[in-house]
């Protein structure tokens, strides 16, 4: 499973925004955290939507950012395994 | 030895071998994904290839060792495959583990004093004590991750994961189904073997045990090798996407109102 689109597909949905624009989203949070958006890790996407998501959310004009920071990490954890599933 | 006890002898070695095979490419995509948790998963697979050897030997503590390594493992593999920073059942399972691991353990040392001084009886009785609590310890273990198998399954299927990884864990809920059956065989084929002694019903219950092993280990073998295969395929044909400037990102987000 490709992170950044799965992600920027859901975060799509959520804000009723272009995937491909979310998924660019979704990536410089990456970016943010790790310096590389390149095969994260559970952790590394966990850290990236706590500490840059809502920033990126709030600069591009998305009201009620925390509370969709807040789906968005619920999601990531249920379905935390693919990490490892779609990896293996 | 008669066809029936080679026939089980042929099919266990099977079976190792599987696990051998299954833990080299663990252990190789661990190397490559930094993926932590499938240290646990490499435990379990190789600490079952060791036992199929010690169990053969009748080494009762490296017996008993064994089985605390395979099933601690398998609950830290669930927990940090599944469960991560999530509400889960570990606690109360792990604790349990440990009592029941803790207790079986003096029944372990009940058989050891039992044998050295002869005393059939008392042997055979902590024997059977000791693989309930086993069987108990392998079904909760074993039941926890085809749980959360089935479980990461369905949410696969709502979220349109790709049928491939969700057909993954489908397979290794049912295989750890199977896995948790070995937990209801061990005390029968202790019980039948310890006191009645009847050849025909120890091998059936051997058999039995070795057909269930052998499932369990095939579903793994499809599972982490066969479908390994076709997930690497499906990363690799992921059409790459143009990575977007922030300031395209903004000006996408404003057009869109």
């Amino acid at each position: 499973m490709d992170v950044i689109q799965h992600f920027g597909d859901v975060l799509s949905q959520k804000i009723g925004k272009s995937p491909i624009a979310c998924r660019g989203l979704i990536r410089f949070c990456l970016k943010d955290e790790l310096g590389s958006a390149e095969n994260p890790s559970f952790d590394d996407t966990l850290k990236a939507f706590t500490n840059s998501l809502k920033n990126r959310l709030e600069n591009v004009g998305i009201n009620n950012a925390g509370s969709i920071v807040k789906d968005m990490i619920n999601e990531l954890k249920h379905i935390q395994s693919v990490f490892t599933m779609g990896n293996v | 030895m008669n066809p029936n006890q080679i026939l089980n002898i042929g099919l266990s070695m099977v079976v190792l071998i599987i696990y051998v095979v299954i833990t080299i490419r663990i252990f190789k995509r661990m190397k490559e994904t930094r993926l932590k948790n499938l240290r646990w998963l490499i435990t379990f697979f190789s600490a079952q290839t060791i036992i199929g050897f010690t169990q053969m030997l009748y080494f009762i503590i490296g017996f008993y060792v064994i089985q605390i390594i395979i099933l601690l493992s398998l609950i830290l593999f669930t927990k940090e495959t599944f469960y991560k920073e999530r509400q889960s059942a570990f606690i109360p399972i792990f604790i349990s583990t440990i009592v029941m691991l803790s207790f079986d353990f003096t029944f372990v040392i009940f058989r050891l004093i039992a044998q050295s001084i002869g005393d059939t009886n008392a042997y055979n009785m902590y024997y059977i004590l000791d693989m309930y609590l086993l069987s108990l310890s392998t079904m909760i273990a074993s039941l926890w991750y085809a749980s959360a198998s089935f479980s990461a399954y369905t949410i696969a299927n709502e979220q349109s994961i790709d049928e491939i990884i969700a057909l993954r864990y489908k397979i290794i809920g049912i295989s750890a189904l199977f896995f948790s059956g070995l937990g209801f065989i061990y005390p029968i084929h202790a019980t039948i073997n310890s006191f009645y002694r009847h050849p025909m019903e120890v091998q059936i219950f051997t058999t039995f045990a070795v057909a269930l092993s052998l499932i369990f280990s095939l579903g793994n073998y499809y599972a982490w090798i066969v479908l390994g295969k076709k997930i690497k395929k499906l990363r690799e044909s992921l059409p790459s996407e143009e990575e977007l400037s922030e300031e395209e990102i903004k000006k996408m987000f404003k057009e869109e109102g």
